[in-house]
């Protein structure tokens, strides 16, 4: 991997932050945190997405490298995702945590595929 | 704080993360096994440092450079995409790369309790929504 592809990872990797942190201004009532879902969501379609272009050869290693390890891997979060579980299991809201983990789960590996299949279907 | 300045501190912090994850996934010798141990122990780390800062700053105070802190570097230091999608990265079955993931998040969960209890201490009340609007979620 160039230094290019490793500046591009890590630019990447803080633009995908602040794509991220943009989502949470589309929620103004801060009740359930559905943003920070919506970051795993996109960010694993776009891996899911970027594995499939490099499967087929249509994106370089180094591409891949700054799409996915950087944008994919800045849009989505585990800490976030972590802190909201605790947060809301600690309000007494453990039917909302529940929700919010099955949701991440299986919202999250639904994106991958469906990214994967996308990307694919173009190749 | 404006948005733009907000952005700002969150591609700073989410660049200097983003370095510290692949540096770390670099320097950790690969197992070449099918679980990302460099991943795991990255996002269980990541998740109790962020609970334990936003612990401490909901208790004492908030830290202006926050969005550099939180969604910037704990941010873009974890991942979520790279365990989700690790079936076509390393060669598993489908249900096992689901269960890795299953387990890595009981495990960061673990962790970021554990990281809320050393930043909470002594301990005070929890306010969710101020949590959400510190984070920005």
């Amino acid at each position: 991997m160039s230094p290019w592809a490793y500046a591009a990872a890590i630019l990447g990797c803080g633009v995908g932050a602040c794509l991220r942190y943009s989502l949470g201004w589309l929620d103004a009532r801060k009740v359930f945190p559905w943003p920070t879902i919506v970051a795993n969501v996109l960010g694993s379609a776009l891996l899911g997405a970027v594995l499939a272009g490099g499967a087929d050869a249509l994106l370089s290693p180094g591409w891949m490298f700054a799409l996915g390890t950087g944008v994919a891997g800045g849009l989505s979060t585990f800490s976030s995702l972590a802190l909201d579980v605790v947060v809301l299991w600690k309000d007494g809201r453990r039917s909302a945590a529940t929700t919010y983990v099955a949701a991440t789960l299986v919202l999250g590996l639904g994106a991958a595929w469906i990214g994967y299949a996308l990307a694919h279907g173009m190749g | 704080m404006t948005r733009a300045r907000q952005l700002a501190l969150v591609l700073a912090g989410g660049a200097l993360g983003g370095a510290a994850r692949i540096g770390i996934a670099e320097v950790l010798p690969a197992t070449g096994g099918a679980i990302p141990w460099d991943l795991i122990v990255i996002n269980v780390v990541g998740s109790l440092l962020l609970a334990a800062s936003v612990a401490r700053t909901q208790a004492r105070g908030p830290w202006v450079i926050f969005p550099a802190v939180g969604p910037g570097f704990f941010g873009g230091f974890t991942t979520f995409s790279s365990i989700a999608c690790l079936h076509w990265a390393v060669d598993t079955t489908p249900l096992a790369s689901a269960a890795l993931l299953a387990a890595t998040m009981v495990a960061a969960i673990a962790g970021a309790a554990a990281g809320w209890w050393v930043g909470n201490r002594p301990p005070t009340p929890l306010d969710e929504r101020a949590v959400f609007e510190e984070e920005n979620e």
